[in-house]
């Protein structure tokens, strides 16, 4: 595996510069936060990595192939539970009791068969969160993966990322200064395109 | 529904004319003894699994070519010309026309079958295209193989589309069905049946076969999308 390399990205949305040469280095196997106003490219630069939008400029080199990420947005089969929205990604790469195991660390043991519309915004994200981790990726993004998340949840998630991300290259975008340094690794603070 | 009948009746009773307005009492009692003339189930039986069998072509073809033009931008340029035609000609000019190509008998599969696919066609499409673009975008990185894209992804967001869909279009395949038999008449139909009553004025007769093309329509409609809901909630299952 490489390092994840950046290089004078450029992206612009209807003649409005978002990113303006962009540069960054990602560590292989090491987390990377960023930080960042709203509005800034932070998510345009994870859109970019995911492969979603096409970057008007600039070089991207070392994206692995298999990517897990946690959206701004949890992204969930409503109708589907727990169990099920993390067994349509992993397919039977990951055992039932593997995926089990991590929905109870994460506090859904009890209700981990319910349809996922039933869940606070909090249970969501948790969700969302663990099918990340269980899919077995080469690079980790995480867009603001902890919001909503109360304290307790959010230590209980943040050593679940640190145990199941080992080895992966993580790169996680968050406002909090408090869970960047929580997370380690590099920061990288983000300025809007002037 | 009671009300309505109690004003039928009075009507019925005011007019005092059974030829121009049969009362529900005389077609209840014409009901009760219609089912066990001989050949009657024969006459239900050769509308019923025409009209089903139009409907069913009709409902595969449609969700076959939704998702086609789902997928090609091109399929879908190049099917709404027809479908929009289909949709807008009225239905006894299909009649006419295809009394030239088709038997009698033949009739009222392919009217029904012409009538319901765009219907189909139309709503999954919108379903198709409703997809969460997000929750595709989910799919695409997760790199989720396409069956269970189809399966978990787009059915969920298809399946109230096409439940309303064949809703209607179960109705309509009836009618248009009817309809087609009526103008054909093939032997041994209900539409023979009902042009028979037109003919010989027997009120009575054009009731109660309109009552049992309802009955069989609505117990048809009931079993299948009863049956589309378990087939629906079995594969969605991971």
């Amino acid at each position: 595996m490489m390092d994840i390399r950046v290089n004078g990205l450029l992206k612009s949305f209807d003649g409005k510069r978002v990113l303006d040469g962009f540069s960054a280095e990602f560590p292989d196997g090491g987390i990377t936060c960023i930080m960042g106003e709203s509005g800034c490219g932070k998510t345009t630069l994870l859109n970019v990595l995911m492969g979603f939008i096409q970057p008007d400029g600039g070089e991207l080199s070392g994206v692995p192939e298999r990517i897990s990420a946690v959206f701004q947005e949890d992204r969930l089969c409503e109708d589907f539970s727990a169990v099920s929205n993390i067994r349509l990604v992993t397919g039977a790469e990951r055992s039932r009791g593997e995926i089990e195991a991590l929905l109870r660390r994460l506090g859904l043991g009890e209700s981990m068969y319910r349809p996922v519309r039933e869940f606070s915004g909090g249970m969501k994200r948790r969700v969302a969160l663990a099918r990340a981790l269980l899919y077995d990726s080469g690079l980790l993004i995480l867009d603001e993966a902890f919001k909503g998340l109360d304290d307790a949840s959010k230590d209980i998630a943040l050593e679940c990322v640190r145990e199941y991300a080992a080895g992966r290259t993580v790169i996680a975008v968050t406002h909090d200064a408090e869970e960047a340094r929580a997370l380690g690794g590099k920061l990288i603070k983000m300025e809007a395109a002037a | 529904m009671a009300f309505w009948l109690v004003l039928w009746q009075c009507a019925s009773m005011l007019l005092a004319q059974p030829l121009l307005l049969v009362s529900p009492l005389s077609v209840l009692r014409r009901l009760a003894v219609i089912w066990l003339e001989a050949g009657f189930w024969q006459t239900l039986a050769f509308s019923f699994f025409r009209i089903v069998a139009g409907f069913l072509l009709a409902f595969v073809l449609g969700v076959l070519l939704a998702v086609l033009a789902g997928r090609l931008r091109a399929a879908e340029v190049l099917l709404r010309p027809l479908m929009a035609t289909v949709k807008s000609v009225p239905v006894a000019s299909f009649i006419i026309i295809s009394l030239i190509w088709l038997t009698a008998a033949r009739l009222s599969i392919f009217i029904s079958f012409l009538m319901v696919l765009p219907i189909i066609y139309s709503n999954v499409l919108q379903g198709i295209k409703s997809t969460d673009a997000r929750m595709l975008e989910m799919a695409q990185l997760y790199k989720v193989p396409w069956r269970r894209r189809l399966l978990y992804i787009y059915m969920p967001q298809v399946r109230p589309f096409l439940l309303s869909a064949c809703s209607v279009a179960l109705g309509i395949s009836w009618k248009s069905g009817i309809a087609a038999e009526v103008i054909g008449i093939p032997n041994g139909s209900i539409g023979e049946m009902l042009y028979e009553s037109k003919v010989y004025f027997k009120t009575a007769d054009l009731f109660a076969w309109t009552v049992v093309i309802i009955l069989a329509s609505l117990l048809f409609e009931k079993l299948f999308l009863r049956l589309l809901r378990a087939v629906f909630a079995r594969l969605e299952k991971i």
